[in-house]
């Protein structure tokens, strides 16, 4: 996972924080594999730690491969962990964010999985890029 | 840190301090507790100033001290309140403390022991031991400081469910599972969520979790029967749907009940139809059924021809049931050979194809490692290419059909991808030259298929021309400088052909700016892949300090893995995620069977029978440090003026350090003003960055390489070469 991620995305981490997502959420990663066994695929996800008026989840990374995109796998690993977090966790809705100028990942949020966009958090990103924040509620499907 | 509120509390120490100054003490704890290191310090020194040799203080301010990075003072300091006062608990257990922070689990745990001799009963002292135990694995000790710790303090939940684990990594299942269900029977009625729909979101899921690791613990005691009626009577409780759908699908076919669990596992399918373990055990429900010997692990190659013949037609059912699902056309391919196989393949690529897929050959490698079936696919590309290659491109007619031909034409794209098929084809058998020909054509069909780069790029390395690799690899890169994964691919190509400077180049492109990018924030990334080439191509280059350092890197890594867990064994036990945990737990274990420690290793012995192997006066420079290696390269000319240089900047740097020295005393004096943070420290790359240092460390450099081989015997002993 944590070599997918270096390949795939500039925000990385180390191999603790991966941990902490198996053993706090453990339902909430999956990982997509080839026919040769290799990762090629993750997701990582977690639970709102804060206490809030609704529970929710929040998608901390996801990516695939350039290898081994067109194959629909970002899109169900992204079912897979929203299925998880509402038979777990109860969870109401789920947010992440996304840098506004990455067009491929808003198609897939906005028109494959029906997220919308919350609200814009200016200079998130370490390279000082606005993201949107987004959410999709569960059970407006 | 573990909370230490029973420090002080009940001290069998021989100094015991007046009422004033144990007050001042008992702050000075929750100073420390609460991270106010500051003020804790003062605090101890208020105590010291009138009781200088009271060795509780004196230990604690160690402490404190170990936690702002002034080390060795540290262990002066808590060795001073040791030798002043031998009998406090509370000065060893501190001396464990700063022994485990640093890594040094004997002593620690020997420190902790010498506690737990004066205060046996001392629950701090306890759990601290407890985490030490399991960390390394005293799996005995871990179970019996557990034992102890309920026995002490049974109306803590933690200490049940710590109880439990212990008996289950320890391999005592019953006794884990007795544990478990003795804790359930304490708990009050009214606490338990029987049938109430808990509103506590957190408390049902730890419920849930706490109920499913019983089931996996029943489950590796084979208990399956158990399992099952557990979970039927207890699903309510159970949040992890999927989980529980698995397990009993699982323990269905494990009671023989084959009829339910194929019907179990075809629901499992319907939710995640790419699920190798569903079909597996789908399969084997499907032969059991059918009164046909089961399979042990999947290799249709080794099995007789009934069996697969009838798999064949399993896997071709559920392709029909399934049509979106690319998992049961796959698994026919597997299952049949000759015209079987092609029928199937011409069938599975086309779309594939149509739709540009790269992953294609990737997802059909498996079957190179049977030349007749790499033959046949071979053999069915090359007919498309043909047939796609004309004015109306076409595919030709299916193996199966009677068809003279589709109707309409393909669009042109689908060339250039059964193009770039052949290319990896002609590649991985071994025709580099036929493969860079077919990738020249599909760059002049489409010159910007990025994709089709890296397949020339791939043959060419195999070819052996990797300077000509790198060159085609750095092309498709600034086709799209965005994409991290092509940028990687071409620093990797370029490692490998011993121009580290261009990889260190192109992939500090994208680690962040400035003095927190680069080789350090690769290492603080843990980006081991990278580390490893450049240690391999070090290597090559016979710089080996340099090699040494990368390869060393990657060792450090896996014991980071390896310290990474120590957190969690307190808090999986709160946060009840127990499945998880132990799962980890047996990971960890073997950790260093993961191929890229064995690379480092494999590395690190390789090199050490290397310079074992050169001569003294080669050997000789490899101790010097940089400054006396500058030396000997110089000619005594220059040595002279180097020598005055560097006399010249010492001098100029006990100025200023003098300067500055006189500056803080002036500033302390003045208010205390913001100001600017302390500079980053150096992180481990940054430190020696060629390895000079590590190398001159090492004495005996044969002794050196057989430890690293003793490592590979150990964890992969079949990759000795």
């Amino acid at each position: 996972m944590q070599a997918v991620n270096i390949a795939c995305l500039p925000e990385n981490y180390q191999m603790k924080y991966y941990m902490y997502h198996i053993l706090s959420w453990p339902q909430l990663v999956f990982v997509a594999e080839d026919f040769n066994g290799k990762v090629v695929g993750y997701v990582l996800a977690k639970m709102e730690e804060e206490p809030s008026a609704q529970i929710h989840g929040h998608i901390t990374s996801v990516a695939v491969l350039r290898s081994h995109r067109k194959l629909g796998i970002a899109k169900k690993l992204m079912l897979a962990a929203h299925c998880a977090m509402r038979d777990n966790f109860r969870a109401v809705y789920v947010s992440l964010h996304v840098r506004k100028s990455n067009a491929a990942a808003k198609h897939l949020y906005i028109d494959t999985l029906r997220y919308k966009i919350h609200d814009i958090e200016a200079k998130y990103y370490a390279d000082a890029e606005d993201a949107y924040d987004m959410r999709c509620y569960f059970n407006s499907e | 840190m573990a909370s230490k509120s029973s420090k002080g509390s009940t001290s069998s120490s021989s100094s015991i301090l007046p009422s004033k100054e144990q007050s001042l003490f008992r702050n000075l704890v929750q100073l420390y507790e609460t991270k106010q290191y500051k003020k804790s310090i003062k605090v101890a020194d208020q105590i010291l100033r009138k009781y200088p040799n009271h060795g509780e203080t004196l230990a604690m301010k160690g402490l404190v001290l170990s936690c702002i990075d002034r080390k060795s003072e540290a262990y002066e300091l808590v060795r001073l309140g040791l030798r002043s006062d031998l009998r406090s608990h509370v000065c060893w257990h501190v001396y464990g403390l700063l022994y485990r922070a640093d890594r040094d689990y004997k002593e620690a745990s020997k420190a902790y022991l010498q506690a737990l001799r004066i205060d046996k009963d001392n629950i701090q002292i306890l759990r601290d031991l407890a985490l030490l135990q399991i960390q390394n694995r005293d799996l005995d000790g871990f179970e019996s400081t557990r034992r102890t710790l309920l026995t002490l303090k049974p109306n803590q939940k933690n200490n049940w469910i710590g109880f439990a684990v212990a008996n289950h990594v320890n391999g005592n299942l019953n006794a884990a599972l007795n544990v478990l269900e003795t804790y359930e029977g304490t708990l009050n009625e009214s606490t338990t969520a029987n049938g109430k729909d808990s509103e506590n979101q957190e408390e049902r899921y730890e419920v849930s979790e706490l109920e499913m690791y019983k089931v996996m613990i029943m489950y590796e005691n084979g208990d399956y029967e158990k399992v099952y009626e557990y979970l039927l009577k207890n699903e309510s409780k159970m949040v992890d749907k999927l989980a529980v759908a698995e397990m009993k699908a699982k323990v269905l076919f494990n009671l023989e009940k084959i009829e339910d669990s194929i019907r179990a596992f075809d629901d499992l399918l319907k939710i995640n139809s790419e699920n190798r373990e569903y079909l597996s055990y789908y399969l084997k429900c499907s032969l059991r059924m059918n009164e046909m010997e089961c399979f042990e692990t999947w290799n249709p190659d080794l099995m007789v021809q009934e069996l697969r013949d009838y798999c064949l037609s399993v896997c071709d059912d559920l392709a029909i049931k399934y049509p979106d699902s690319m998992s049961f056309p796959r698994a026919a391919m597997e299952f049949s050979r000759e015209d079987a196989f092609l029928k199937r393949a011409d069938v599975f690529v086309r779309p594939l194809l149509r739709k540009a897929v790269p992953s294609l050959f990737s997802i059909l490698k498996h079957f190179y490692s049977d030349p007749a079936k790499a033959r046949i696919l071979g053999n069915l590309m090359e007919s498309f290419r043909k047939s796609l290659n004309q004015d109306s491109p076409q595919f030709p007619p299916l193996t199966s059909s009677e068809n003279t031909s589709e109707s309409n034409p393909e669009q042109p794209h689908v060339l250039l991808w059964v193009l770039y098929y052949l290319v990896l084809h002609y590649d991985e058998v071994g025709e580099y030259e036929k493969a860079i020909e077919i990738a020249d054509l599909g760059i002049s069909h489409t010159d910007s298929c990025i994709d089709i780069y890296l397949a020339k790029a791939k043959a060419m390395k195999h070819k052996g021309d990797r300077r000509g690799a790198v060159e085609i690899m750095n092309h498709a890169r600034k086709l799209d400088l965005s994409d991290r994964y092509l940028n990687h691919k071409c620093s990797k190509y370029a490692m490998q052909a011993d121009r580290v400077d261009l990889a260190e180049e192109w992939i500090s492109l994208f680690t962040r700016d400035g003095e927190f990018g680069g080789i350090q924030a690769l290492y603080d990334m843990q980006c081991m892949w990278y580390e490893l080439e450049a240690g391999d191509a070090f290597l090559r280059l016979n710089e080996f300090s340099k090699a040494l350092k990368r390869y060393i890197a990657v060792n450090r890594h896996f014991d980071d893995i390896l310290e990474d867990q120590f957190d969690f064994h307190t808090y999986c036990l709160r946060k009840v995620t127990l499945r998880s945990y132990i799962n980890t737990i047996r990971m960890e274990n073997h950790v260093k069977e993961q191929r890229y420690y064995i690379r480092s290793v494999k590395g690190l012995a390789r090199l050490f029978f290397r310079i074992s192997n050169e001569t003294e006066e080669q050997q000789m420079m490899r101790r010097m440090t940089v400054d006396e290696l500058e030396l000997e390269k110089a000619t005594p000319a220059e040595r002279k003026k180097i020598l005055a240089k560097r006399k010249k900047a010492q001098l100029k740097k006990d100025a200023a350090a003098e300067s500055v020295k006189l500056k803080a005393e002036k500033d302390e004096s003045v208010t205390k003003k913001t100001q600017k943070g302390p500079a980053r420290p150096p992180g481990w790359m940054e430190i020696d960055p060629d390895g000079i240092e590590l190398l001159r460390n090492v004495s005996d450099y044969q002794e050196e390489a057989f430890k690293y081989v003793n490592e590979l015997q150990k964890w992969a002993p079949n990759h000795i070469d």
